[in-house]
């Protein structure tokens, strides 16, 4: 038997997709006062590792989390699970170039909450558009944006508040 | 916060009003539903009749019931049940979908084309 020779990354990627895994699972446990509506807490995870390690980091960790959570979850390769991957792929395309602008103007750069924003609205957006393109291709469904989109900025604003305190923590430690 | 996190959240608030204005103004009180399957039209149902409608979708059977001029799904074999969960949908514009299913509901108000205007001036 040959053994893989893992990296430090590697483990940090797995400890980390473990934490979002387990919080992807808690919160599909969770009742949701909004259908179509959850608060997305596995992003607080997501913004935590784009800040501490990177955007090739956090692609591992929310792309593991998207396909190890389907698995557990029973929904791998069900409508479910395009709708989760389309929004996740969608988020962590969109934080690609604002966390890039962190490079040249720390002053101008989105910080935690401003990212969890943008990775909270690009989700619902990838998501809609999957749904009408592949599900449901009829206007009426456009009347559910403007409430999806209210709720997700909340949620969004509440977890990069999250993430926010726990960079700072980190940081201190 | 950062400015780039002011500006993120600006936009949002701009956007937020433009999209209500453009989506999400409740209409008046529905007289008829459109029931869609993916693209196509399964059916065109008055409110004012209740009844229980079985609908084939992706996945299986959608059972949407109208009653008291409101329509819902009482049961979809999607694993999220959002649609169950969205409840009743009484007035024009108002729209319940079961993605996985892809089964729709749609309410019409009183326009030619369901939508709440009459006709639209320039």
């Amino acid at each position: 038997m040959t053994i893989i020779p893992t990296t430090r990354t590697d483990h940090r990627i797995a400890w980390l997709a473990a934490l979002a895994i387990t919080i992807h699972i808690i919160e599909s446990a969770l009742p949701s006062p909004l259908p179509g509506i959850k608060p997305g807490l596995a992003n607080v995870v997501t913004i935590v590792v784009l800040c501490r390690y990177g955007w090739a980091t956090a692609v591992w960790v929310s792309g593991l989390r998207v396909l190890a959570g389907s698995l557990l979850l029973g929904t791998f390769l069900s409508p479910t699970f395009v709708l989760s991957l389309s929004g996740a792929v969608c988020a962590i395309m969109v934080l690609a170039p604002a966390t890039g602008m962190a490079r040249w103007s720390s002053r101008w750069a989105p910080g935690p909450i401003g990212l969890s924003v943008l990775a909270a609205w690009a989700h619902m957006a990838g998501q809609f558009w999957v749904a009408y393109a592949l599900f449901i291709p009829h206007e009426g469904l456009f009347h559910l944006l403007p409430i999806l989109l209210t709720v997700s900025l909340v949620f969004g604003v509440a977890s990069g508040a999250v993430a926010d305190v726990v960079i700072k923590r980190l940081e201190a430690a | 916060m950062t400015r780039g996190d002011y500006i993120v959240l600006a936009v949002c608030a701009l956007a937020l009003p433009a999209l209500f204005l453009r989506y999400g103004l409740p209409g008046s009180t529905g007289t008829q539903a459109r029931i869609t399957v993916g693209s196509s039209v399964y059916a065109q149902v008055p409110l004012s009749r209740a009844h229980v409608y079985r609908v084939p979708g992706t996945l299986g059977i959608s059972e949407i019931e109208v009653r008291d001029g409101q329509i819902r799904f009482n049961s979809s074999p999607c694993p999220g049940q959002q649609c169950v969960h969205s409840g009743w949908a009484k007035r024009g514009g108002e729209f319940i979908a079961c993605v996985p299913n892809r089964v729709s509901v749609s309410v019409l108000g009183q326009g030619a084309g369901g939508d709440y205007y009459d006709s639209i001036n320039f």
